[in-house]
């Protein structure tokens, strides 16, 4: 900055002082994985950001293309390992439209389950991973807590606590061992006291607060034109969610809201903020978590009502019945599902062989690293890391 | 506003947009490249289209043409569009959306890096998941592996790239056909 600084004695000006690219990144704690971000500064000003990615790049989408569908679905699992059920969700989906592929009822309601209890555990990790960045470490380790016992869970659907691999094309791998829905709703009961402990432990913290508050304003139209999607979208008060919006499994015939952010409302979450902000953000995650612990509710009703189906009713099946060498019809098709950190969507295109022509994975995180130079222009360098954050940007899906 | 509608109102205004159609998924338009930047803005701008979201954009190699797809929704509308358009192998060069959808700058950025497809205008073009010094455009279908990268090999004693397989099997396929067919020749002459 050059010329006369406000406040500053006259003994100073004149001083000359230039702009300072600082390398934030790739292997900062804050980063959440590695990202790199070319930090223009001037003083404690961001004047710029430009992030620099492909750290984690693994040639997903090349891979797709020599092997064939079925092959591909342990891969989905690795563009998104903190919510790798909804991942898979996603590419099923996306095969399911193109190949004519119905899914009996039970898959269904299995996937709806494990899928939201996938959203609660990646949420968790944001929350946490949120509060840590502000430099509250003790929230962390309560959401790491809770995250272990949707992990246990998994680990009894599954076996793996990581990368599930758990759905596939027309169906679920394997059924649900009896009394799942009984320690799905243990769970849901469980988790609801402890978001009050966690709301009451960080959420209302004033520090807190001030750190995320009116920091990394987006407005609603600037959110569609950069891509936003799934909760950074919907913080900005954009109300598009695409389970309600565009609905797919049984999301239609399920009960629940779509949050938005609040900020600047006197009688919202967010009174002190602005619409879009960090903190809508946290907030809007805050209560997707408790809309995910009432779908599973409503989801274990109907799992129990399946469970009276006599074993060979087409309804209690985990699996439709397909051809081993699975082919599809020339096409293309572009599907999209809502995932934890927005939407995920599968373009795959078919030249009628087992194989893809192309599969390409639009990812939120994606858009989210996009927008960021604009975004955290004119912020403080400290708050960029409340951005990332806030943002939660999970790198491998970033790369693919 | 249904596909027709949209491809009618569309074709009002360049005859030469294709809608052919497909076998299975979604349908499609193709839009001849010179003419895409207009007629994008005329999709997002049109108050009866008003396709304010750009849901993706990639490249697609088909092995003898590039692609670059426009899928295309309405936050107020709730309808939807792809927009593809077909480019030659030898320089393809299309005009960037970033004007139109932010959202667009890394999505062309990948799609330049990945498959060479020059977006013309782009505020930034530069390689976004390769390394910036990277050779060859990686998605294509006739890239060639390299074997070292500053001079650290590539590959592992013992590992071998997927089209190496790939050959290999197709080898291994055409020997048992002519060792099955030897066998049945030589029933024959048993018989």
């Amino acid at each position: 900055m050059n010329g006369p600084v406000p406040g500053m004695s006259e003994a100073h000006i004149g001083i000359h002082t230039e702009e300072m690219v600082l390398s934030m990144g790739p292997h900062h704690p804050s980063t959440h994985g590695v990202l790199r971000l070319e930090v223009t500064t001037d003083g404690e000003v961001v004047a710029g950001a430009r992030p620099d990615i492909g750290y984690l790049h693994r040639a997903i989408e090349k891979i797709a293309e020599n092997i064939d569908y079925r092959q591909f679905m342990p891969y989905t699992d690795r563009v998104d390992y903190l919510c790798a059920m909804n991942a898979n969700h996603a590419y099923a989906l996306a095969v399911e439209k193109l190949a004519g592929i119905k899914v009996p009822l039970r898959a269904e309601i299995l996937r709806v389950l494990v899928a939201e209890l996938n959203r609660i555990s990646t949420h968790m990790i944001c929350l946490g991973a949120l509060a840590m960045d502000m430099g509250a470490y003790t929230p962390f380790l309560h959401a790491i807590c809770h995250r272990e016992l949707v992990n246990d869970l998994f680990e009894e659907v599954c076996g793996a606590r990581l990368t599930y691999n758990y759905l596939t094309i027309g169906g679920v791998g394997d059924d649900v061992l009896a009394g799942f829905a009984d320690k799905c709703e243990q769970f849901a009961d469980y988790l609801t006291p402890k978001m009050t402990e966690f709301n009451e432990l960080i959420t209302g913290n004033s520090i807190f607060q001030d750190r995320l508050c009116t920091v990394g304003v987006v407005t609603g139209e600037q959110a569609i034109n950069w891509g936003l999607v799934g909760p950074n979208l919907r913080g900005s008060g954009v109300r598009w969610d695409v389970r309600k919006n565009e609905p797919y499994s049984l999301y239609d015939k399920l009960q629940f809201e779509v949050p938005v952010g609040d900020g600047g409302d006197p009688k919202g979450s967010n009174p002190a903020g602005t619409l879009g902000d960090s903190y809508d953000r946290y907030m809007v995650r805050i209560k997707e978590v408790g809309e995910s612990v009432r779908i599973i509710r409503q989801v274990c009703a109907m799992l129990r009502e399946n469970d009276k189906l006599p074993p060979e009713h087409p309804d209690r099946q985990c699996q439709t019945k397909l051809p081993p060498r699975l082919k599809v019809k020339r096409g293309e098709v572009y599907v999209r599902s809502e995932n934890p950190r927005g939407e995920t969507g599968y373009y795959i295109v078919s030249d009628g062989t087992e194989k893809p022509l192309r599969t390409k994975i639009r990812t939120g995180s994606f858009t989210a690293v996009n927008c960021f130079e604009e975004v955290t222009r004119g912020l403080l360098i400290a708050d960029v890391v409340a951005v990332i954050g806030s943002f939660d940007i999970v790198l491998p899906e970033v790369d693919r | 506003m249904d596909f027709e509608a949209i491809v009618s109102k569309l074709k009002s205004q360049w005859p030469d947009v294709e809608a052919p159609s497909v076998e299975a998924g979604d349908r499609f338009v193709i839009v001849p490249a010179a003419k895409l930047l207009d007629s994008m803005k005329f999709l997002k701008e049109d108050a009866e289209l008003l396709f304010d979201s750009l849901m993706t954009l990639n490249g697609v190699d088909t092995g003898k043409e590039l692609w670059v797809v426009y899928p295309l929704h309405s936050m107020k509308h709730l309808h939807k569009l792809t927009v593809k358009v077909v480019l030659p192998r030898e320089n393809p060069e299309v005009e960037s959306v970033v004007g139109l959808w932010g959202m667009a700058n890394f999505f062309e950025r990948e799609a330049y890096d990945l498959y060479g497809i020059v977006f013309r205008n782009h505020p930034d073009l530069r390689r976004l998941l390769n390394p910036p010094d990277w050779v060859g455009w990686p998605m294509r279908k006739d890239y060639v592996y390299p074997t070292e990268y500053h001079g650290v090999p590539t590959l592992r004693e013992g590992q071998y790239f997927a089209d190496t397989i790939a050959k290999a099997n197709a080898e291994r396929e055409a020997k048992e056909k002519e060792l099955l067919a030897k066998a049945a020749a030589g029933e024959q002459k048993r018989e």
